[in-house]
């Protein structure tokens, strides 16, 4: 032992110190490396003759439009396309914009990445050539224009326009046809879903919040069982009743299932936000509105002004937790029959062409719903650890 | 120790409060108090812990609600009116042990957002307004910091200035240094004192000894959520009629 | 005087009334709203012609249940009723919750030790598991452990047992206590066996509150619950026996027989809501003070007896309510189940629909059933976080 600590090379011997201390330490602790490093060997065994020698890939790019945007028609691509390229260029203005006097932050970099990924997943060719390159150009572009004269909140502002402008796109008929919701579909549809989810619930789930903590006996009582029933009962009947009940509420016609499904999702996401944000909302000290109101401000000016923005800041990480329970909870959607990524993986999974495929099928699909999940929470701990650093 | 004697005589009243009741529950945390505050005056009040001098002053603005009496502010009394309670508030300014600056806005954003949503000022002027103010409490340079930067003593230097934008024509002060270091409390005790002799009305909770005799006016000692005695600071210090400001005084001079 | 100074102020500029007005307008409106919505439930309902009435429940069913019984009353679909088979599905996700909150709970705090494991390579590993199972959908899991893992199994004929267990992809037979067909149900024993070790765990923690003397009110509460159980065994004439399964023709006979949804549902549930608890584990005990650990190092105690004496108790009062949470998540990610067939309460209900065309009606009872459930764990769990909140005194 002395002998090692002493080699004369300092690199392998701090190597050694590290083992030493981390994986060695004890007789218990060598025990649990080999057995942790048998494990891992074996996984990342069985998973390399898994995917090089077994595998048959081939489901994949066969499939690839479908898991991506489902049944939407190839002639009305140009507008997934079209919204496809001005995401890439707000994403690129919130980097950028978030990004003030620094170098390149990898997101840019990632994103580009993965744009160009999936296009060489699927058949290069004319359209594609052009759109590609133009999607990963509108990443950078914005990302330097966003550095250079934005403000973030200007950028968050843009959001919303963009979430308006792709609903617009994706469907209204320009002259030579729309696109019915029901054609959405695959990853599109998930994401769809996911930001309406995010987007609706959050103005309902704060005023619930609000209305739980209000000082009003009547409207507490109201607004926490409404939270309460909700948060207690499953997405899957949440989705079941809007199916059902909906339709009966607006006058019994053919209510739009993706519609009934965002009521749904909306609603369910809404009870556990306002959770969340009444977190906030108690974590306020007092003195902060007796102090607004002593200065003559109304109540709704306290509540807007002094204590909402405190209260939402303290409960970022929790609600960026929520929205990536929600992108995930999109999956739920499987159950009554929306086209999303899970439904259409099952679909080609029951394709008699692809009998036998579902290892393929549901690594990529996880694969694909773990990198937006991942990606959402390492943004949520920077965002964290840059308010915690301006406070 | 002497101060010059205003002639408070002729003034008209400032705060006017008659046989005020308040309760928490079934605990009566104030007890028929009654007292009057002319304008210009400067009174300072003070008592043992809980006897019910925050729940006074707090009383003043509304922040509490007495259940019976009366309390008049400048004329307005204060009821369920809530334009009696907008008024009151407007002429009113609050400064708290605590300080409680808005820690999400910058220093000049605390100062400037009540004459903007409040008075509907222009933001330059505003502005103009709120710097003024941190020249006169003497931190100009800190306009553009977050309060979580500064220190006590400059925080509650801007919570002074946060409630002065408002121009009020009274200032109440809860326990204003009793947060702070000793080294920090004077910058803010001066700051009062310039205050004090500027003509405002000023009611302050404090156990300043030096802060009451040179600028009060009037000491109003509360105990039990009652008044139990009013006088002048050298009375009062000197010679104390009752025996619980007697002990009151030897327990905080005492050690 | 104060009073007649009140009665001049209109009444929307009066606080009091505007607070008491805005209240009466609020609960106006959502009281008009729910009558919009029965009204126009009841009016899409007459043009469709239905009605909502619960009647169909006395109505015999007819649909065969995979598997379960109406807690330990065997369910025959040619004769039994709508409200019966509900009962038979309430079985199972209960069956399935229950058992995956044990296991969940013991696999998640081994995880989440591991997070916090000395060992750099087990606290990578413990990382990886987690953040994978996080950041993907529970649904497509499920997908995986049933499609891909136990459908993946050799069949029954192929399948080696091991320790006299058989997984194949037929499911899991493993050797158990089994119900003697002719005797008394040994069923609800167990449940009055686990109601009496609660009462008994409430009883002695609220009187050592009372009278701060340390008692084991977990043991007594396990104590008593295996006195119960064991005392109904022999009165009821032992009608539990051990069986192991064996491998006939036609698959295997007697032991603990569980279907290859149960297995996958299980499994799945467990492993994802594992990974949860294990981050709620690893904020529980980084919240124990670290002077704790280092007084208990000082005094002598080893790596694992710290960890058990000192820090876990600590840590598992910060623990408690958002293991509450998982819980509950995990009971409502119990209705998945339809995904993978399952005969869970809302599968059940989703057939008893369809079959009698009362969508609506079992639609409405899965909600209330799962809010009785919610309300339940969530009453269990605040028991339990007073009485231990209680002990701090
Ligand atoms: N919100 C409340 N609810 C119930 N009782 C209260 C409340 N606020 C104050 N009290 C009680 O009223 C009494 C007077 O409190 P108050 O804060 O006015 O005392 P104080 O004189 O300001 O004391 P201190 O010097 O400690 O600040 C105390 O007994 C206190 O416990
Ligand atoms: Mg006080």
């Amino acid at each position: 032992m002395q002998k090692t600590l002493e080699t004369p090379t300092p690199r392998a011997s701090r190597f050694q110190l590290w083992a030493q201390e981390n994986l060695f330490s004890t007789p218990l602790n060598s025990v649990l490396t080999a057995l942790s490093s048998l494990l891992i060997l074996w996984v990342v065994y069985s998973l390399s003759v898994w995917a090089f020698t077994q595998a048959r890939w081939a489901v994949i790019p066969a499939n690839f439009r479908l898991l991506m945007i489902g049944p939407f028609p190839i002639e009305q691509i140009w507008r997934v396309w079209t919204v496809l390229i001005v995401v890439s260029l707000t994403a690129g203005l919130h980097w950028g914009s978030a990004a003030k006097g620094q170098p390149l932050v990898r997101w840019p970099f990632i994103t580009a990445t993965l744009i160009a990924l999936f296009a060489l997943v699927t058949q290069w060719g004319f359209p594609l050539s052009i759109l590609v390159p133009t999607a990963v150009l509108a990443v950078f572009a914005g990302f330097f224009f966003g550095r250079a004269a934005l403000s973030p909140r200007a950028v968050n502002f843009t959001w919303l326009g963009v979430f308006a402008f792709a609903m617009i796109v994706l469907s209204v008929d320009f002259g030579q046809g729309g696109v019915q919701t029901r054609d959405w579909g695959g990853l599109l549809l998930t994401m769809i879903l996911a930001v309406v989810g995010i987007v609706a619930s959050f103005p309902l789930g704060v005023a619930l919040a609000i209305g739980r903590t209000s000082q009003y006996p009547i409207i507490s009582a109201i607004c926490t069982v409404f939270i309460e029933v909700v948060r207690g009962t499953p997405l899957v009947v949440v989705f079941f009743i809007a199916q059902l009940f909906v339709p009966l509420l607006l006058g019994g016609s053919n209510i739009d299932a993706l519609f009934r499904a965002m009521i749904g999702i909306t609603v369910f996401s809404a009870a556990y936000l306002a959770e969340n944000v009444r977190g906030g909302l108690q974590s306020l000290p007092s003195g902060q509105i007796e102090a607004a109101r002593a200065l003559g401000l109304t109540g709704t000016q306290t509540l807007l002004l002094i204590v909402l923005p405190q209260a939402l800041k303290a409960v970022v990480p929790a609600l960026v937790g929520q929205g990536i329970a929600l992108f995930k909870d999109t999956s739920l959607v499987y159950i009554i029959g929306l086209k999303e990524l899970t439904t259409i993986t099952n679909s080609i999974r029951n394709n008699p062409n692809f009998i036998g495929t579902e290892k393929e099928l549901f690594f990529t699909i996880s694969v694909i719903y773990f990198i937006f999940s991942y990606a959402m929470s390492s943004g949520a701990r920077n965002l964290e650890k840059r308010l915690n650093t301006n406070r | 120790m002497t101060q010059p004697l205003k002639d408070l005589s002729a003034a008209p009243v400032a705060i006017q409060a008659d046989h005020v009741n308040k309760y928490y529950g079934s605990f009566q945390a104030l007890k028929d108090v009654s007292m009057q505050v002319k304008q210009g005056e400067v009174v300072v009040v003070i008592g043992p812990s809980g006897s019910g001098k925050s729940t006074f002053i707090r009383c003043i603005n509304r922040l509490e609600e007495h259940q019976t009496g009366r309390i008049v502010v400048g004329g307005v009394e204060l009821t369920n009116d809530v334009r009696n309670i907008d008024a009151i508030r407007k002429d009113v300014g609050m400064v708290f042990q605590s300080f409680n600056l808005f820690p999400h806005l910058t220093v000049l954003q605390n100062i400037t957002i009540a004459p903007m949503r409040v008075k509907k000022l222009e933001k330059a002027a505003a502005e103009k307004v709120g710097m003024d103010l941190l020249e006169r409490v003497g931190i100009p340079e800190q306009a553009s910091k977050f309060p979580g930067q500064l220190s006590g003593g400059q925080q509650q230097r801007v919570a002074i200035a946060r409630a002065l934008a408002m121009q009020p024509k009274i200032m109440l002060f809860d326990e204003p240094t009793s947060a702070l270091d000793p080294e920090m409390i004077k910058e803010v005790l001066d700051v009062m004192k310039e205050l004090a002799t500027s003509g405002i009305t000023m009611m302050c909770v404090t156990h300043e000894m030096g802060f009451a005799r040179e600028v009060a006016d009037r000491i109003i000692f509360f105990d039990k959520g009652q008044v139990i005695e009013e006088a002048t600071p050298d009375d009062f210090y000197n010679n104390p009629k009752t025996d619980r400001a007697k002990l009151f005084l030897s327990q905080i001079l005492g050690h | 005087m104060n009073s007649q100074m009140q009665a001049s102020v209109p009444f929307y500029r009066d606080v009091k009334k505007l607070a008491l007005i805005a209240q009466v307008v609020f609960l106006v409106v959502v009281v008009l709203l729910i009558a919009l919505v029965i009204n126009n439930i009841n009016l899409g309902l007459k043009k469709q012609n239905l009605n909502f009435s619960f009647d169909f429940l006395n109505q015999t069913a007819g649909f065969q249940v995979a598997e379960g019984t109406a807690f330990g009353v065997p369910y025959d679909s040619s004769s039994d009723n709508y409200f019966k088979v509900v009962f038979v599905g309430l079985y199972n996700t209960l069956r399935v919750a229950v058992t995956g909150m044990i296991l969940a709970t013991v696999l998640g705090v081994l995880v989440g030790i591991g997070r916090l494991s000395s060992n750099w390579l087990v606290g990578r590993l413990a990382l990886v598991y987690v953040e994978i199972l996080r950041n993907t959908p529970v649904l497509v899991q499920l997908f995986v452990w049933y499609f891909v893992v136990i459908l993946g199994l050799p069949a029954i004929s192929k399948a080696q047992p091991i320790l006299g267990v058989y997984l194949s992809n037929s499911g899991l037979a493993t050797p158990w206590l089994v119900q003697k067909p002719d005797m008394p149900n040994f069923f609800p024993v167990t449940i009055i066996a686990v109601l009496i070790g609660l009462a008994v765990f409430a009883f002695f923690s609220n009187q050592r509150a009372r009278t701060g003397k340390p008692t084991p009110a977990g043991w007594y509460a396990i104590a008593a619950w295996l006195l119960v159980q064991i005392i109904g065994f022999f009165a009821l004439g032992q009608p539990l026996e051990y069986g192991a399964p064996v491998r006939g023709n036609f698959g295997v006979t007697g032991g603990l027989q569980v279907s290859p949804e149960f297995t996958a549902l299980l499994i799945g549930l467990v492993v994802y809501t594992s990974s949860f608890i294990a981050e709620i584990t690893r904020a529980g005990i980084q919240s124990v003070n670290k002077g704790q650990t280092e007084a208990a190092r000082a005094l002598g105690l080893g790596y694992s007896e710290t960890l058990q004496l000192i820090i876990l108790p600590q840590a598992l009062r910060v623990m408690i309510p958002p293991l509450g949470n998982q819980y509950l998540n995990l009971t409502k990610n119990s209705s998945l189940a339809v995904a993978i067939g399952y005969s869970d309460v809302l599968n059940v209900l989703g057939t008893a629909g369809n079959q009698s065309g009362q969508n609506l009606q079992t639609f409405f009872i899965a909600g209330i059933v799962y809010l009785i459930l919610s309300f339940t764990i969530a009453f269990l769990v605040n028991l339990y976080n007073s009485a231990t909140r209680l002990r701090t005194r």
